[in-house]
């Protein structure tokens, strides 16, 4: 076996298994050339983050072991080291889901990434100046407290911190979850400029295959843990197959999801009646909200907003990031109090509310960064959600009262059913918190589906999700909207997600409404092309 | 008038001074707890076995100064041990785990030091007299004890210096970095097992400190490690992961149990010095439950 000295990674058939018994990688392989940029694609759980993790040693503080195979950095194996020896040897990880450290300011944080150098105060401060000038976002706020800064900061500040080790090679997992457009376009640029001006090699696990595959050099695609396709980028953008599944553009004309739904359907059973179209007519209001004013201190979240929920409908609030769109989900649901305006349900004001009164009245939610409970079974969790519905008090229990036999098994039944019409009844019984992102969003909207809510509200459900997944999603979405007639609102950053299945779009910018009405309407409203999907006109 | 006032000044000071001996306790708690996010139990154990070998030195015939450095590498090496023998083989395991696993610790330190050193009271005698300083008595007719004069400069001084490592040095700054996040601490190589060594030692060291200003009044003895879980409100209400949260909840649980038994323990037939602490801990509990300077809990939704 020769090593092929212009590779600055090789990792030849690793096997990794977890806690002895799960086999998260089969078998994967693949180069990363000096100075290039490869990016690892797949679905969530496809064995992205493990790959990375593997090439790191982080693994072993997972409980996860490389079982099989070699992985060789610059020319040595790395049997045997652990991570902050990796670092010296100038391998960082950034790792998923913006993990700065909260109670540290940005710049402390970015000082931390250097711990592994002996640097002098001078060379300090001019690598802190170095740095700065790649992340000038992050100059303004170096002495914010990093948990109050954005979500795209912290990306910054994790990217950041990384680079004042000084690595050769980046590993970067995720940079982009659940970021608005523009941001993950503003991340990239500063990856590739990092890329060609310091020289550092990336290896790039990332579930946006189209922003991934624009900027990367070489691609792999994963799949259950194999390396299912690889190629340069440019034949991967251009192969039917990653169009069709990952970058969601297929040959024919694009259907709507509705239109796809019930094609499925028909293909799966012929039999059954087609039930294309709604069961539930859309109404008049069920929810409105009249010149909503929300501020934190100085802060002003949410300026002035009016519009209204109609009963059966699918509503979308979309916007960039900090434009008010889980702040306004917040004052729905009773966890802000808005110093100004009034929330009405069914024609009543929403006065003196908190969120567990909100959930009683028939409004539930899901959230942005997961709110699952991750030591619990899948089914436990759902069935948390049908706490509302039992009526049996906590004697009752104890002595297991017939009703409360009863209504135990009926609240299981429920949820079995919940279970299947989300299609997750192979992992019912695994923790929470073992699954992938993708799963554990289904799993909170199973348990927002239990409480039988007559309004969900959805904060960015298929954040972090590739396409396919993000079309599973859909699919239920539009399945209980159809089928049970459930009110949703949601937030989302896919704009051809949001245009394809909701009835109308309110837009916000900056805390105020910019536009509102169907889709084709929000469409073509300049404004909203312009604040939100960035484009300027000519 | 000016008699009562005098006293309850007295009764004031007496209960801030013998609130920052809790501190002293306190202040190893909160060392674990920043790096590892664990209620240490072995701390008591951890403040017993290190006086108590002390003492045990001392009889030896060692001379206090080498005794005190002697115990300090003793401690080091208790720190080596832990994060070798316990802390390594359960790295990422939950945080209840790693709880069991100091309350363990903290038997096998008790065992240890009674197998080495036996099971009799010790006295200590550190030079210092736990009676009334005569010159501020005479003065200022106040009945100020010189060891809890001592304990308190001793708190403050290693306070201030703990303070300071944490905030102005590159260790600090990775003890910091490690109590956020462990994972990503380590994703830049923030070495875990030399930061967990350094914070094991220093809690051994809080600990020795702690241990000889109890030692010197109460005796050396095993009550000693009961009465560390006097650190438990002082925590509570300082909050567990601040350095001055530790000095400030001391304080405070010393003079308002001070106070209430002078004051209102006769109502109560006394002994309100028992519980009174945990009383006020209950309503921080419910009402600030990061305490007065812990960590805000900052989450987003």
């Amino acid at each position: 076996m020769s090593v092929d000295s212009n590779n600055i990674l090789e990792v030849k058939n690793i096997e990794v298994v977890y806690d002895n018994v799960i086999l998260a990688l089969h078998d994967v392989s693949l180069n990363v050339p000096k100075g290039k940029i490869v990016a690892l694609l797949g679905a969530n759980g496809a064995g992205k983050s493990t790959t990375l993790k593997s090439i790191s040693t982080m693994l072993a503080s997972e409980r996860g072991k490389v079982t099989k195979g070699t992985i060789n950095y610059n020319g040595n194996n790395i049997q045997g080291e652990i991570p902050s020896q990796m670092v010296h040897r100038g391998m960082v990880q950034v790792l998923e889901g913006r993990r700065c450290f909260g109670h540290l300011t940005v710049e402390e944080n970015i000082i931390a990434g250097a711990y592994s150098r002996q640097l002098s105060k001078g060379d300090m401060s001019a690598e802190l100046e170095k740095i700065y000038t790649y992340f000038t976002r992050l100059k303004d706020r170096r002495n914010s407290q990093a948990g109050f800064t954005s979500g795209g900061e912290q990306q910054m500040v994790a990217v950041a911190r990384a680079m004042m080790a000084k690595p050769k090679m980046l590993l970067l997992d995720e940079p982009s979850m659940g970021l608005a457009p523009q941001l993950v376009a503003e991340i990239f640029n500063i990856v590739k400029e990092l890329n060609q001006k310091e020289g550092v090699s990336i290896l790039l696990a990332e579930q946006n295959t189209n922003i991934a595959l624009k900027n990367a050099d070489y691609g792999y695609i994963l799949e259950t843990g194999r390396v299912m396709l690889e190629g340069s980028a440019k034949s991967l953008a251009n192969d039917e197959k990653v169009k069709e599944l990952y970058l969601g553009i297929s040959k024919g004309e694009r259907k709507n999801f509705r239109d796809a739904l019930y094609d499925d359907e028909k293909k799966k059973n012929t039999t059954a009646p087609t039930t294309k179209g709604r069961k539930f007519k859309i109404g008049g209001p069920i929810l409105e909200v009249k010149n909503i004013s929300l501020h934190f201190g100085g802060v002003k979240a949410i300026t002035n907003i009016s519009f209204n929920i109609l009963k059966h409908e699918i509503r979308a609030i979309i916007g960039p990031n900090g434009a008010g769109k889980s702040s306004m989900l917040n004052c729905i649901n009773g966890i802000y109090q808005p110093q100004e305006g009034t929330i009405l349900f069914k024609g009543a004001v929403l006065d003196q509310i908190n969120p567990n009164l909100i959930s009683t009245m028939g409004i539930s939610r899901t959230f942005q960064n997961l709110a699952l409970f991750k030591r619990m079974s899948v089914l436990d969790n759902i069935l948390v959600g049908r706490k509302l519905h039992t009526k049996s008090n906590f004697m009752q229990v104890g002595f297991q009262f017939p009703q409360t036999v009863r209504e135990e098994k009926e609240n299981k039944e429920k949820c079995e059913e919940i279970i299947s019409f989300l299609e997750i009844e192979d992992i019912k019984n695994t923790q929470v918190g073992k699954l992938p992102y993708g799963l554990q969003k289904k799993v909170e909207l199973g348990r927002a589906l239990a409480t039988q809510a007559e309004i969900l509200l959805l904060d960015e459900p298929m954040a972090g999700m590739n396409v396919e997944e993000k079309r599973d999603m859909c699919r239920f979405i539009l399945k209980v909207n159809d089928e049970l007639g459930t009110t949703i609102v949601l937030i989302e950053h896919d704009m051809g997600v949001v245009m394809d299945i909701s009835d109308r779009v309110v837009v916000l910018d900056y805390g105020k409404s910019i536009g509102d009405g169907t889709p084709d309407v929000v469409r073509s409203n300049p404004k909203v092309i312009d604040a939100y999907l960035g484009v300027a006109h000519d | 008038m000016i008699s009562e006032l005098l006293f309850f000044m007295e009764v004031l000071v007496a209960g801030l001074l013998s609130g920052t001996m809790y501190s002293l306790v306190a202040l190893g708690f909160v060392l674990i707890y920043k790096a590892s996010s664990t209620f240490n139990f072995a701390q008591g154990a951890m403040v017993f076995f290190a006086v108590l070998s002390f003492v045990g030195l001392m009889e030896f015939g060692i001379p206090f100064s080498v005794a005190f450095v002697l115990t300090i590498f003793l401690m080091i090496a208790v720190g080596l041990a832990t994060e070798r023998l316990v802390l390594r083989p359960l790295m990422n395991q939950s945080e209840d785990t790693l709880l069991m696993a100091t309350i363990g610790l903290g038997f096998v330190l008790e065992g240890l030091a009674q197998a080495v050193w036996g099971v009799e009271v010790r006295r200590l005698d550190l030079g210092i007299k736990d009676s009334p300083i005569p010159w501020i008595a005479d003065n200022l007719q106040l009945f100020i004890s010189a060891l809890d004069v001592t304990a308190g400069l001793v708190a403050t001084t290693m306070i201030i210096g703990l303070t300071l490592l944490f905030k102005y040095t590159k260790i600090g700054l990775g003890l910091r970095s490690v109590a956020d996040d462990a994972g990503a601490a380590s994703s830049i190589g923030i070495p875990l097992k030399h930061i967990m060594l350094l914070v094991w030692s220093a809690a051994g060291v809080v600990a020795l400190v702690a241990g000889m200003m109890w030692g010197a009044r109460a005796g050396v003895q095993f009550a000693l490690i009961d009465l560390a879980l006097k650190a438990l409100p002082v925590l509570i209400i300082g909050g567990f992961s601040s350095i001055p949260g530790a000095i400030i909840g001391g304080l405070l649980i010393g003079a308002v149990e001070k106070i209430l038994e002078v004051y209102i323990g006769p109502y109560f037939g006394g002994g309100i010095e028992g519980w009174a602490p945990y009383v006020l801990a209950i309503f921080f509990l419910l009402y600030r439950p990061e305490g007065l300077f812990g960590e805000k809990i900052i989450r987003r939704v």
